[in-house]
């Protein structure tokens, strides 16, 4: 992702469902500036098609014709948008749309990931395509018959492989078909003949819900997908964002409306091997309602806010959705409660059949946002104890006891030993408890197509509030320091460090074994001449840290001087985005300020 | 009445077994020598032969110079289950049969290293330092002094050093050492064997004579020591193996061929 201000790539991907299908991108400019912008339109193998140089007034929008997709026989490509500036200053939208049948449909933007990123293995659910014809309930014109589509593209660096599975219901029980594996090169884009993968399913005349699972094989956030149905005169077109199959907590579903001829449709598969049970709980101004859902494994259930409201069946509190009602929102959960952690792809999408319109909707996943240990600092006898509590907050605003469920360690079981929190006082000393639930979920968006994977990834540890991601590395405290045992003829100084792995937030990353390493790059500022350097690799402690000695030896010392370095590290070989200035004196030496 | 003396005898019994933990911990804070020693238990699961050699290493009190390293036996995970053995048959146990290597007690630790001949080729590790000096400081400090010593006696050029190293235990002190004419090796031992219990490790494969740019770039050696913090040693064993290269050159002063 472009993660600072300077050049920016945005990349996205075009396809047609039919002949007459062209399209349009916008470009926005956030900021005070007038803004030069590339937008460059390429072919399913990356084949430049044509190259659009814009330039934005500020706060001013472009809008960019594709001309090139008129008359085109490619059927799928790419777009790229470039521009220099900060990672917001350009806000791009497209449409791909034919106003002769009253088709269209969005067209997906994603900054390509970095080159660092780690290859990983995700599935992303296109829950609840629509194939066939659809149940009358729905009320669409009888007639109408949807055909899914599915499009990907690689915007990474590295190939990705792809291996579609298909999941329907049938006699009440989830089936499946899992077809080949495909690779998609580094920008390439495809269109999965979904109507083909079903045929290989034994799924020719299926009519109804199904789900096309993508086992995705590739540095992670690096293909962009986009799916959905569309009828057979390309006026209804029912988006479906992919989403990623990932333990949740809770999940908030958005808007939902059954106002003038809307409905909202609520599409949810269970990803997991077992049965799982949920609450789907509406809120409404002036109450909520509790809907139980039953999933057996891999199994889709799909159902119309508006056949909950119209069935005005009370729930187990005995509340009813008033017919009045037309709108509100929604949470999906465990029946445990919000922290409870679940694994469930759900797909929202309010549509009208008379207007031939369908919207769909974010959805954010509930989590911590700050957590808190009680009583510290304490102190207990020898012999005696102490029970801490870890607490966190979730964005919701509750509050929950995670002292069970988290992982504790003590920095000297000499002194005190912990288990579930509770602290037993061994010898005279000071000592640091740690608690961490490595599984609480943290909260985060899920928008984008596909969107970042929900919930955001911790790193590991309970780092802190909105921490995302390691990002430097600083002493916390300096255990040892004074003249450094050189070779003869050389002199210098010596200071041993405790080093931490920190999020952005300054909140340690306190995860143990983590494997830190550095590289050090000295300066021109080098009056100590220096020329050779020294690095190695440190596993963390539960504390995230470690002891590091931090050296100079020079030929020019105890002459005054000094020699700059450039400390650059990485954590399990991914590369932290801070790098610390060393400034190595003949006594004293300096670690990122500090 | 009865109960309360009874609360008094067991704490008499604490107490000495207090003490006795305190005598062995005394005990293990030097290198065992003697491979004759019983092992009655030793087990490891799923970590690799270097690693439960460390392990055992640190159980035993049994200080190594590991000369020779390869990938597997760095990283292939194996289970270990050792009952009434000696040190020796045990070392043999962890190291496997795949490979003759060679074991023997040598000043004061147990080196381990290949038994295929390297030819007229000299090791680094057989390399002469004319002297070595340190006052007594951190052992990890001195293994430092000692990689500059030998940087420096290769390349007189250099002018200054810079960096950082793993800590380890700051409270496991050695020297002060004053040696003329030993090898890297013997310095190797002499450290290991003066500090509170460890092993060294050659980064370097075994048929890696040294080229002076290698050695003054990564270290050739690392020293573990069983009883500093995050005393995990996967970690390193993994860097070692990442490192292990083809070099075959020997070491070298700048001039010289």
């Amino acid at each position: 992702m472009n993660a600072v201000s300077g050049p920016q790539v945005l990349e996205g991907t075009w396809w047609k469902e039919e002949a007459g299908v062209t399209g349009f991108v916008t470009l926005s400019n956030t900021t005070d500036q007038p803004l030069p912008a590339t937008l460059q339109v390429s072919d399913a193998n990356a084949k430049p098609l044509g190259s659009y140089q814009v330039t934005i007034s500020a706060h001013g929008t472009k809008r960019v014709d594709l001309q090139e997709l008129t008359a085109n026989a490619n059927t799928v490509g790419g777009l790229s948008v470039t521009y220099n500036g900060a990672p917001d200053a350009v806000i791009v939208n497209g449409s791909l749309e034919d106003p002769a049948k009253g088709y269209s449909a969005s067209i997906p933007f994603a900054a390509p990931p970095l080159a660092s990123a780690k290859i990983t293995t995700l599935n992303y659910g296109e829950i609840g395509l629509m194939v066939g014809a659809m149940d009358p309930m729905l009320h669409f014109p009888a007639s109408t018959i949807f055909t899914p589509y599915s499009v990907l593209r690689n915007i990474g660096t590295q190939p990705a492989t792809v291996t579609p599975v298909i999941y329907w219901m049938e006699g009440g029980a989830a089936r499946s078909a899992r077809q080949s594996a495909i690779t998609v090169g580094p920008l390439q884009a495809k269109s999965l003949d979904v109507v083909s993968l079903m045929e290989l399913s034994s799924l020719k005349n299926f009519n109804g819900l199904l789900n096309l699972v993508l086992e995705i094989q590739a540095p992670q956030d690096s293909v962009l997908l986009s799916s959905g149905s569309v009828d057979q005169t390309y006026t209804y077109v029912f988006e479906v964002i992919p989403n990623a199959a990932k333990v949740s907590g809770s999940k908030n579903l958005g808007y939902w409306s059954t106002a003038n001829g809307d409905d909202t449709m609520v599409t949810m598969w269970n990803p997991a091997d077992e049965a799982q049970d949920f609450i789907f709980k509406i809120f409404f101004t002036g109450g909520h309602y509790l809907l139980p859902v039953h999933l057996g494994p891999r199994a889709t259930y799909m159902f119309n806010l508006s056949e909950i409201i119209d069935s005005q069946s009370p729930d187990s509190e005995g509340n009813l959705i008033p017919l009045a009602v037309h709108d509100g929102s929604a949470q999906i959960s465990g029946t445990q409660g919000e922290n409870q952690l679940i694994l469930v792809s759900v797909d929202v999408g309010t549509y009208n059949v008379r207007k031939a319109t369908c919207a769909y909707r974010c959805i954010t996943c509930n989590g911590a946002t700050s957590w808190a240990m009680s009583v510290i600092p304490f102190a207990t006898g020898i012999g005696g104890s102490t029970q801490l509590t870890l607490k966190d907050t979730w964005n919701t605003g509750a509050q929950h006891d995670i002292t069970k469920a988290s992982t504790w360690s003590s920095s000297a079981t000499s002194i005190a030993t912990v288990s579930a929190g509770l602290v037993n006082g061994v010898a005279v000393g000071s000592v640091t408890i740690n608690g961490e639930d490595l599984i609480d979920p943290w909260y985060g968006s899920s928008c984008g197509s596909p969107p970042p994977a929900c919930p955001v990834d911790q790193g590991g540890g309970a780092g802190g509030a909105g921490a995302v991601g390691p990002y430097r590395v600083e002493p916390i405290a300096t255990n040892l320091l004074g003249n450094a045992v050189c070779p003869a003829g050389y002199s210098g100084w010596s200071r041993t460090t405790q080093n931490q792995l920190q999020y952005q937030n300054g909140s340690g990353v306190l995860v143990a074994g983590i494997t830190m390493s550095d590289i050090l790059q000295i300066t021109s500022t080098n009056q100590l001449g220096i020329t050779g350097t020294q690095t190695g690799s440190y596993p963390t402690d539960g504390n995230g840290s470690w002891p590091d000695t931090y050296f100079v030896c020079s030929t020019a010392c105890p002459t005054a001087g000094e020699s700059d370095g450039i400390q650059t590290w990485t954590y399990n070989s991914t590369p932290l985005p801070h790098s610390n200035l060393v400034v190595y004196k003949c006594s004293s030496i300096t670690i990122d300020g500090y | 009445m009865v109960t309360e003396m009874r609360n008094v005898k067991h704490l008499f019994r604490l107490s000495c077994i207090l003490l006795t933990i305190s005598a062995a911990q005394l005990a293990s804070a030097r290198c065992n020598s003697d491979l004759s020693t019983g092992v009655a238990e030793f087990n490891s699961i799923q970590i690799s032969r270097i690693d439960a050699l460390l392990r055992f290493g640190k159980q035993y009190n049994v200080c190594f110079g590991i000369e020779y390293v390869d990938m597997k036996l760095l990283t292939e995970p194996v289970d270990l289950h050792i009952r009434n053995s000696s040190v020796r048959d045990a070392i043999r146990s962890i190291l496997g049969d795949e490979r003759l290597l060679s074991i023997k007690l040598s000043n004061g630790i147990v080196e381990i290293s290949g038994q295929n001949p390297r030819g007229e080729k000299k090791s680094v590790f057989d390399y002469v330092l004319p002297k070595f000096e340190a006052r007594r400081a951190p052992l990890q400090e001195i293994v430092m002094a000692l990689h500059m010593q030998l940087i420096v006696d290769l390349n007189p050029r250099v002018t200054g050093f810079a960096g950082n190293y793993s800590a380890g235990d700051l409270k496991d002190e050695v020297g002060p050492i004053s040696e003329q004419n030993r090898s890297i090796r013997f310095l190797l031992d002499q450290l290991v064997a003066q500090s509170k219990g460890g092993a060294w490790i050659a980064r370097i494969p075994w048929n890696f004579s040294g080229d002076l740019a290698r050695i003054e770039q990564h270290p050739v050696w690392s020293v573990v020591e069983y009883n500093a913090p995050n005393a995990g040693y996967a970690s390193l064993l993994n860097t070692i193996a990442s490192e292990l290269g083809t070099e075959s050159s020997s070491p070298t002063k700048p001039g010289e061929s």
